[in-house]
């Protein structure tokens, strides 16, 4: 198939009155590529042809994506001159039969028109719209929790706890890892960095309040807060996603079940529950990186 | 006729688990081949070690003359383009439209021009009996029936010589799912598919199948022709057979051979 020389699959000769294609070899979808191409260089130079002569002698297979090809490249000949179709083998035949009974005219695609010149400015409408949308949803979603809240308060038996329960260590422990190597490396990085800077003043002492300040009231925090957002916030999404799809949601809604207070509430609950005790532990171990380096580069010793 | 898929022995264990024991089955050139059994018998883990998308534990697999156990990378991409699949819910690409995902194929392996494409793909789609301006729809904006059209039509934009069906007419109605059979048989018959499928599907069974094999213990309990399977005594075949409908069915078949 691909070692076959290419100009086996359409060869044309010409004689005074009319030109002769001659079509040969395997017909299919992995041919079709250069068939196509060899087509396209063919086409300009029968343009003038009085008569066309499709010879299918040495056609050895046709598959149904090559037919599709071929009744198209027919029905364009048929439009430079008259065509004639000889030596078909029967199986071609058989194949061609079949696919004429399902093969579909293309349509035009659209030329370029006005219209398409206001693409972009459709486009800038279209994506403010759908921002005000958002917008008005997370008003929404924020409301709704809101009132998920207050219903729970009113009523704390209705409060999910093992729901909740299973979000924490989800959000919470399982994030400790993570947690803790970032929040020491930027322990450490902190610490590095203004010791270097503190040295050259003689104030090595006051490496203690860099750390000790920035890291619990600045750093262990922000760090945190990023990785949980990052982590579990698309863990929820695709957990919320899949439960969708399953239909679970529709579910609940069906047997009754404010979806706010069964499946949006646990989750906050969870966090925050569970972001206070990870900043705890980053504040922990940031100013335990720090230390290191306070000990190693200014022989600052905690005791 | 040619065996296009041979299983021999093969065992299948997930776990402490034993989905097959020992399967034998040979589905030859262009037969409908049906899979049946119980729930949990393994019917779509036998598939799924046919298609490639699971190593079965022990045995011999060899389809279109290849050994899934010793086949190398790129025979096995070869392998793939001479096979469609029509998984149980569609599997279309959600964020492509149907005249995408029928092309997907065209225009990963091929290096035909859109105008070309978007020829062949109506046509496929006018194949498997939808309105070629389907296309231009998204898969959330199809019922059921479509989908599973829209699935077959890309199952078969490459001209497979064969076809895996996972409970094609599953969650179609009566109407839909007849005209879905038709079609199966007509395709067969165009193109010379060999069609291997899972189906629970009463009639399908009657109407289209012209081998099966019923699996169940972890084995193939009976392989043949309705008729065959019908004279095995198997508690399975009884109760799958003995209901309202199939019996109805075996005496219209009985009164029509007598």
């Amino acid at each position: 198939m691909f070692f076959m020389n290419s100009e086996e699959y359409i060869d044309i000769e010409r004689s005074k009155e009319s030109v002769t294609i001659r079509l040969g070899g395997i017909w299919s979808v992995e041919s079709l590529g250069s068939i196509e191409s060899l087509y396209k260089k063919v086409l300009p130079e029968i343009f003038d042809a009085k008569k066309i002569v499709l010879d299918l002698k040495r056609v050895e297979s046709i598959d149904t994506s090559a037919m599709i090809f071929f009744i198209t490249m027919r029905s364009e000949l048929k439009k430079i001159a008259d065509t004639r179709v000889i030596n078909t083998p029967k199986e071609f035949c058989r194949m061609f039969r079949m696919v004429k009974r399902f093969y579909t005219p293309s349509y035009r695609p659209k030329s370029a028109t006005f219209a398409s010149l206001l693409e972009p400015i459709l486009r800038i409408g279209k994506g403010a719209v759908s921002i005000y949308y958002d917008i008005v949803l997370f008003l929404s979603f924020i409301g709704r929790s809101a009132i998920a809240v207050f219903d729970t308060l009113k009523r704390p038996s209705s409060f999910r706890i093992k729901e909740t329960a299973v979000n924490i260590y989800s959000t919470g422990v399982t994030a400790i890892p993570i947690v803790a190597l970032s929040s020491f490396l930027v322990g450490i990085v902190i610490a590095f960095q203004s010791a270097v800077q503190l040295q050259k003043y003689g104030a090595n002492i006051f490496i203690v309040d860099m750390i000790g300040i920035s890291i619990p009231r600045e750093l262990a925090p922000l760090i945190t807060a990023i990785i949980v957002a990052g982590r579990s916030g698309s863990a929820y999404t695709a957990q919320i996603g899949v439960m969708k799809i399953t239909e679970e949601i529709d579910a609940m809604k069906t047997m009754g079940f404010e979806i706010f207070r069964f499946v949006v509430f646990p989750r906050i609950a969870a966090m925050m529950i569970a972001l206070p005790l990870l900043i705890f532990f980053a504040d922990i171990i940031g100013i335990y990186g720090g230390l290191l380096v306070a000990k190693m580069q200014l022989d600052i010793t905690p005791a | 006729m040619k065996e296009i898929i041979k299983m021999r022995h093969v065992r299948t264990v997930f776990g402490d688990k034993t989905v097959h024991e020992d399967v034998n089955l040979t589905v030859k050139e262009g037969e409908i081949y049906a899979i049946l059994g119980g729930s949990g018998s393994g019917k779509t883990t036998l598939l799924r070690e046919m298609i490639m998308l699971l190593r079965p534990s022990g045995g011999e697999i060899e389809i279109l003359g290849q050994n899934l156990e010793t086949i190398s990378q790129k025979e096995a991409q070869k392998l793939r383009s001479q096979w469609g699949v029509l998984f149980q819910f569609g599997a279309l690409f959600t964020s492509l439209t149907v005249e995408e995902n029928v092309a997907v194929w065209l225009r990963e392996y091929t290096s035909l021009s859109d105008a070309t494409i978007r020829q062949i793909v109506r046509s496929k789609l006018k194949m498997v009996g939808l309105d070629p301006d389907v296309g231009r729809l998204y898969p959330s904006e199809l019922s059921g029936g479509m989908v599973k059209r829209s699935a077959l039509a890309r199952a078969l934009v490459m001209d497979p010589k064969l076809l895996f069906l996972d409970e094609p007419t599953s969650g179609l109605d009566p109407v839909s799912a007849e005209a879905f059979d038709e079609l199966i048989t007509q395709l067969r018959s165009l193109l010379g598919l060999t069609i291997v499928m899972i189906t629970h599907d009463i009639d399908t069974i009657f109407n289209v199948v012209d081998k099966m094999a019923v699996l169940g213990e972890g084995r193939v309990v009976a392989e043949g022709s309705l008729k065959q399977v019908l004279k095995r005594d198997h508690p399975f075949i009884r109760k799958f057979f003995g209901g309202n409908r199939a019996k109805a069915r075996i005496e219209a078949m009985k009164m029509e051979a007598s």
